[in-house]
């Protein structure tokens, strides 16, 4: 996409979302007017097609396009599965099948137990079956919902599969590919949620005052916040460089998901650092359902558990390192893209 | 200071890295030198300078007419990490070359800069920085050199401790007090000299660091008598001069990649052993470098583009050191379970010297705690 219209459809975003309400937001199992008329918000402005092709009613948005809208949506801790959905919608188009309408979830690829994320808030989600890309309808009857999960996750019977259409999957789109496209979308999210925590934590210290004077001024706490702030910068460079990579071929390539792993290692790592970090400078107020710092560090904790953890993404590129006949970290390092 | 603007390499970047790899490889094979683990700082070679100058890899920014090359700030990029990741001895010139030379072409006169900026280029002329005083470490402002103007220029009297390679070095810029503080603002009065080290009255002593190695100095000013033109740039505009020069020293790949030679070393045993554990520390490790690899890359190119990224160059240098540190100890826990006959040739001095310089890291430049101190200043905390 050219800059102007990202500009456009990121600042589009900025808008929806600060217009919502909190209720519409928030609301964790995405169900409810509110969320449902955000919902529509977002479909009429063409947000969950943007990778869809333009014979899909899309725009045909490469996926590296799409990821500051992610991190928008991470920064307001959006509820609704936006970003899964454009994703999903962009992998059943390249396979030629019209996206359904409504919310889309996309299942992890390399396990097929873990839990569907979002899985309360789609009607149909995406997943690779043996070569073969498909299009599931789902009966939220049939969802065992997480109870201490983000958003609706759950886990789906073991024999689910209510295939709406499938098709052969696209050569590039290997199990690999495909959870690397959904781990960075979580990547470029959990930049967008580190990016409020230290808002927040930049907001509270300084109002906070304990000993006679704002938090803000103990240097422990001030160390707290740099801790924040660079791993905030680390995990946005990481995304960038991901983004880059993503881009810099027109088919996606097993290259990519080495850069992909490196964004969801390095925001996965961040984000624990990140949480640990602002909880200790909230005190007890940052451990209330209440206070808006959970809504952050929960999703948080979780999306650095979705589409592979931090250990599992380092285990695959370590193994790609390791494996071959002369093992060298440096050309990796400074490998140009 | 979270947008780490992206920096692409141009083709002759690339060429470039080519030819340096091929130098390096061939100087390993013929034995010019043995890799060492934070060789900017312990493997000074005054040898390999003069053949990196013979090159033209010293002085790559600088106008030709004072002996550079003209090259974008992201070929020298190019050649300082190739050097790094290579363990090769560059001690020598690394500071007159990374901000010295840099300094005197900001600052200094047209016959200093005929007369220094080629001899460093050539990798014949060596510096060092004089900032740290007995009584003035992270509190830099409470320096205690001074000088006085006379007839014949500047008198410096006073005391320098901790300058790498000072023993070996031909010029060091030193930061000394040429007027009183005002109140409780001590950063002003404050200029900078560019110092002769072959000039009466100075007396560098080595010190040795824990491993044993002299590689930093204290160097005595006994009323040495400097020339006018030793005053580097303004007159009390030492204190903002100096902030210049640390945003050039804190954001290069010296101060994430210091301890990259020894795991590259140690990585076809750790492949022999390979389990999740091993494996997903590589990665883990590959993903950090490469990360603040791109972060550091896009301080040089804020600095290409004549900004002084004081505070992104901190963000780099604090994650960076805490990382470098961070490879040494993932490193210990891999080797746990491998019998020593298998660990190659030369590696377990590696470790050690990579070990013994691991305090080193977090207090050179600006300690981790002053670093985190920018940081916070820069979003309004103090």
């Amino acid at each position: 996409m050219e800059r102007d219209d990202l500009k456009m459809i990121t600042d589009g975003l900025e808008r929806i979302l600060g217009d919502a309400s909190l209720e519409a937001i928030d609301k964790a199992d995405g169900q409810g007017s509110d969320a449902e008329a955000l919902w529509t918000t977002l479909e009429g402005n063409g947000y969950p097609r943007l990778c869809a092709s333009l014979d899909h009613g899309g725009f045909d948005a490469n996926v590296a396009d799409i990821c500051g809208l992610a991190t928008i949506a991470g920064r307001h801790a959006l509820a609704l599965p936006l970003a899964d959905s454009i994703v999903a919608g962009g992998l059943l188009s390249a396979g030629g099948i019209e996206p359904p309408t409504g919310p889309i979830g996309l299942a992890n690829a390399l396990d097929t137990s873990a839990p569907l994320p979002h899985a309360m808030q789609v009607g149909a989600y995406v997943d690779l079956n043996e070569g073969r890309l498909r299009c599931v309808r789902l009966a939220h009857s049939d969802v065992t919902v997480l109870e201490q999960a983000e958003d609706g996750a759950g886990h789906l019977p073991e024999e689910h599969a209510d295939v709406v259409q499938d098709v052969a999957a696209p050569s590039w789109l290997t199990p690999q590919m495909f959870q690397a496209l959904a781990a960075f979308i979580r990547a470029a999210s959990m930049a967008g949620a580190m990016q409020a925590v230290l808002d927040l934590t930049l907001s509270y210290t300084r109002e906070r005052e304990q000993f006679g004077r704002p938090l803000a001024k103990f240097q422990a706490i001030q160390h707290h916040l740099s801790d924040i702030a660079c791993e905030t910068a680390a995990s946005i460079a990481a995304v960038e460089l991901a983004s880059d990579a993503l881009r810099s071929a027109p088919e996606p390539n097993s290259g990519m998901i080495d850069e992909i792993a490196i964004a969801k290692i390095r925001c996965g790592q961040a984000a624990s650092t990140v949480a640990a970090a602002a909880h200790q400078a909230h005190g007890a107020m940052g451990f209330t359902r209440e206070y808006a710092l959970g809504r952050f560090t929960r999703r948080l904790w979780q999306w650095q558990d979705e589409f592979g953890t931090e250990t599992e993404w380092a285990t695959l590129l370590g193994n790609t390192v390791l494996s071959e006949p002369n093992p060298n970290l440096w050309l990796r390092i400074s490998k140009p893209l | 200071m979270f947008q780490f603007p992206r920096l692409d390499f141009d083709t002759d970047a690339e060429t470039l890295r080519s030819d340096v790899r091929a130098f390096l490889a061939s100087e390993l094979k013929n034995g010019g030198f043995v890799p060492a683990a934070d060789c900017w700082v312990s493997a000074a070679d005054p040898d390999f300078s003069r053949k990196m100058g013979e090159r033209g890899w010293l002085g790559m920014t600088w106008p030709r007419e004072y002996g550079g090359h003209e090259r974008p700030a992201h070929h020298r990029f190019v050649v300082t990490e190739e050097m790094l990741a290579a363990g090769a001895p560059v001690a020598a010139h690394w500071i007159a070359d990374r901000q010295t030379g840099s300094h005197i072409l900001e600052y200094g006169t047209e016959e200093q800069k005929r007369d220094i900026l080629p001899r460093i280029s050539a990798g014949e002329c060596f510096t060092a920085i004089g900032m740290s005083e007995p009584q003035a470490g992270s509190d830099l402002a409470a320096i205690q050199t001074a000088a006085t103007r006379n007839d014949k220029g500047w008198v410096l009297s006073g005391r320098k401790i901790w300058s790498t390679g000072a023993h070996y070095s031909h010029f060091m810029i030193v930061l000394a007090r040429t007027s009183p503080a005002e109140g409780r603002n001590r950063q002003v009065g404050l200029s900078q000299f560019l110092v002769d080290l072959s000039l009466p009255g100075i007396h560098i002593s080595g010190i040795q660091d824990l491993g044993g190695t002299p590689h930093f100095n204290e160097t005595l000013f006994e009323n040495v008598q400097l020339p006018v033109d030793a005053l580097l740039g303004q007159e009390g505009n030492g204190w903002a001069q100096c902030m210049g020069e640390l945003a050039l020293e804190r954001s290069g790949p010296e101060r994430f990649l210091t301890s990259l030679v020894v795991l590259e070393k140690a990585l076809p045993m750790i492949a022999r052993h390979r389990d999740v554990r091993r494996v997903s520390e590589v990665g883990s490790i590959l993903a950090n470098l490469r990360v603040l690899r791109r972060m550091s890359l896009g301080v040089a190119r804020m600095l290409e583009d004549g900004a002084s990224p004081a505070t992104a160059a901190a963000v780099v240098k604090e994650m960076g050191n805490r990382l470098e540190n961070d490879i040494v100890a993932r490193l210990r826990a891999m080797l746990a379970g491998i019998p020593r006959r298998e660990w190659p040739d030369g590696f377990e001095n590696l470790l050690r010297e990579a070990v013994l310089h691991l305090p080193s890291n977090t207090l050179r430049g600006g300690t981790t705690e002053i670093l985190r101190g920018i940081i916070a200043r820069e979003m309004g905390m103090r």
